[in-house]
């Protein structure tokens, strides 16, 4: 594999799922690569296809999806095309996900010791059980877990959600995955302990040989956090580059506003008003002609109303799907 | 100027845990104060408090001078117009079997409001809150999690309170949506000269929002200050950390954050002396044994702290070393 080559490569990716008020569409058409050894960051507000995007990379769709077409590639597989067998046999291998919500991500029956030297011997079948164990117990370690001989014996009641999310992690290390997908992973901890995992995320980079997919609605911490940034905004992706670039100069509108909205008042006055986006986020319902984000852009302009922007280079290192990014930049 | 609330030596027991220990403090009229603080800081059962949800184990709340225990005896009614809450989960604290005109018709009757003049008021806060009146005649399903939001603050503010306690008004909501609503509610409270309590772990918010804060740590008030003074130098130690995780996910002056050690002890079992030492960066041998009193720095700020100011604020976010190896106690 070339070291150019991306780790995956998707293209077209269109969702639709049924709801009762009639077809939603969730995934206008993605196109994004996910270079390998890398972080890449994936900001989001709600409805934006954020946790679709992950969940079809993972093939855990709900069920209510209707259509699902274009193309994942991992390498020369086409995730889309795989039968339930063979994105089975990728899922805690190649690839591997941890969940928002740790409290419900572990079985409550079985110990973490069990949790973690199943995904060993999924990923190594016929691995004797004292190395796995052994394995078991470098990989609580690693994740900053003290006593671990002790905590191998805990059940998952008996850990706090930050150790839940330690276990998870300590799991998704284990398999080695090529693409390790991390959904809003701390958004259910408390501030220090977000500090805690985020600065735990940051010291295993290294010992990551693959690639990390993170998920958050929070632009701060993805930029700290991710080399290269995707911004996603009602099932497209509206601008995509390094992550310095993006923070110190967005170049899309939507970006731009959630960069406002998201400053600390720290030079502000206490009496200003706080910003925010007028409007509602677009109804996957309804169709849309031209932008996705027209009806809420401080810059729209006739174009936008009836063409949708491609995504497309602006300068060096990134892109943005915007009509008029050179007039307003 | 009155107090609107005021809390002596206030502790709440659950059998053995100690839900809120020893908490003094009083809100002016009119004021806007912010409460900060963790799982487990005693943020909800200070809420249940001051609504009358609960009662103080010992110690006295006073609502406008005047004792709740008392007020609730001789006219709950009267107190629980004087003081609502505004619930974090807006979309479960509606009724799904009501729609929203029966939600409110209900608050009219069971405090036998005048109907014209409390209908009235009500479309006045429907205009206020960005809704339409068409909302009224929908299910709480049928509306977006945004306008639940909106709908839980006009019942709130329905009754024409002098206090609003406000648990977390806009979590789960985007961060573009944010600021609007909290526009709003800011042009209401001048308006009304409310007394609002707000209580949210996003520090942005607080700190745009509120004059003062309290910061709690495990059911103990561990600093209370201006706003604008805690921002920019905080004493306690917690704050300090609190404040230095927020300031590095600022996206116009990213700094270092003061990872923590530990997890947030158990309520249950809560350590000796100060009850951070064990997580404290800058313990001393006295925080092991003594527990610090809550005592007062300078006019405007009081702190629960052997060593206030020892945790250096300016050069945690700025220091150019890495964050502190984490380990678990």
């Amino acid at each position: 594999m070339s070291l150019d080559r991306p780790l995956v490569t998707i293209r077209d990716l269109d969702l639709r799922a049924a709801t009762s008020r009639g077809e939603a569409h969730i995934l206008k058409g993605i196109d994004l690569d996910i270079p390998n050894g890398c972080i890449l960051g994936v900001v989001g507000e709600s409805g934006s296809g954020k946790s679709s995007l992950a969940n079809a990379l993972i093939r855990l769709l709900p069920g209510n999806i209707t259509r699902i077409s274009g193309e994942i590639r991992l390498g020369d597989t086409n995730l889309l095309a795989l039968d339930e067998a063979g994105i089975q046999a990728l899922r805690g291998t190649r690839l591997a996900m941890i969940f928002q919500d740790p409290m419900t991500a572990l079985n409550p029956l079985f110990s973490v010791e069990r949790h973690l030297v199943d995904v060993v011997r999924r990923r190594w079948p016929g691995i004797a059980h004292a190395e796995a164990v052994r394995r078991a117990e470098a990989a609580i370690k690693a994740v900053g877990i003290a006593d671990a001989a002790l905590r191998l014996k805990s059940h998952p009641s008996n850990l706090s959600g930050g150790m839940r999310q330690r276990v998870l992690i300590a799991m998704a290390l284990l398999a080695e995955p090529d693409l390790l997908i991390a959904d809003e992973p701390t958004t259910a901890l408390d501030a220090t302990i977000e500090a805690q995992i985020i600065a735990l995320l940051k010291d295993l980079r290294s010992r990551l040989s693959g690639s990390i997919l993170f998920i958050s609605h929070h632009l701060g911490l993805v930029a700290q956090l991710c080399e290269r940034i995707c911004v996603m905004y009602g099932g497209t992706i509206v601008e995509i580059g390094d992550s310095r670039t993006i923070m110190a100069a967005p170049a899309h509108p939507y970006t731009r506003a959630l960069v406002a909205c998201m400053i600390d008042g720290a030079d502000a006055a206490g009496d200003q008003p706080l910003a925010f986006i007028p409007g509602e986020v677009p109804d996957p319902v309804k169709p849309v002609d031209g932008c996705i984000f027209a009806p809420r852009c401080a810059y729209v302009v006739g174009v936008c109303r009836e063409a949708r922007p491609d995504l497309r280079d602006f300068g060096a290192t990134r892109q943005a799907a915007c009509h008029r990014l050179e007039e307003i930049a | 100027m009155m107090n609107a609330v005021s809390l002596t030596d206030v502790s709440v027991f659950f059998g053995q845990v100690r839900g809120l220990d020893n908490v003094s403090f009083t809100i002016e009229a009119g004021e806007r104060v912010g409460l900060v603080g963790e799982s487990g800081s005693g943020k909800s059962t200070l809420c249940r408090l001051l609504v009358g949800l609960r009662a103080a184990t010992t110690g006295e709340v006073r609502i406008f001078e005047r004792s709740i225990t008392d007020q609730l005896k001789t006219d709950s009614s009267r107190f629980r117009r004087t003081v609502q809450l505004v619930m974090q989960d807006a979309v479960a604290s509606l009724s799904p079997r009501m729609r929203i005109r029966d939600l409110l018709a209900e608050v009219i009757k069971v405090h036998a409001l005048p109907a014209e003049e409390a209908w009235a008021w009500i479309e006045t806060l429907v205009d206020r809150l960005g809704l339409s009146v068409s909302i009224l005649d929908r299910y709480p399903h049928e509306i977006s999690g945004g306008q639940a939001r909106r709908i839980a603050i006009l019942r709130a503010l329905s009754l024409k309170p002098r206090i609003l306690v406000a648990d977390e008004p806009t979590a789960g909501l985007d961060v573009s949506v944010q600021g609007g609503l909290l526009n709003l509610l800011i042009d209401i409270q001048k308006e009304l000269s409310l007394t609002w309590l707000l209580i949210s772990h996003d520090l942005r918010v607080i700190r745009r929002v509120t004059s003062r804060v309290l910061v709690m740590y495990l059911g103990q008030v561990v600093e209370e200050s201006d706003t604008e003074g805690l921002f920019r130098m905080p004493a306690h130690p917690y704050s300090t950390a609190l404040l230095s995780v927020d300031a590095s996910n600022a996206l116009d002056r990213p700094g270092r954050p003061i990872v923590l050690q530990g997890e947030i002890p158990s309520p249950v079992n809560p350590p000796a002396g100060c009850r951070f030492h064990t997580r404290c960066p800058v313990a001393q041998a006295q925080c092991r044994t003594e527990m610090p009193r809550l005592r007062q720095l300078d006019a405007k700020r009081r702190v629960r702290c052997h060593y206030p100011y020892s945790l250096p604020f300016d050069q945690a976010v700025h220091s150019p070393q890495s964050s502190p190896r984490e380990t678990s106690p």
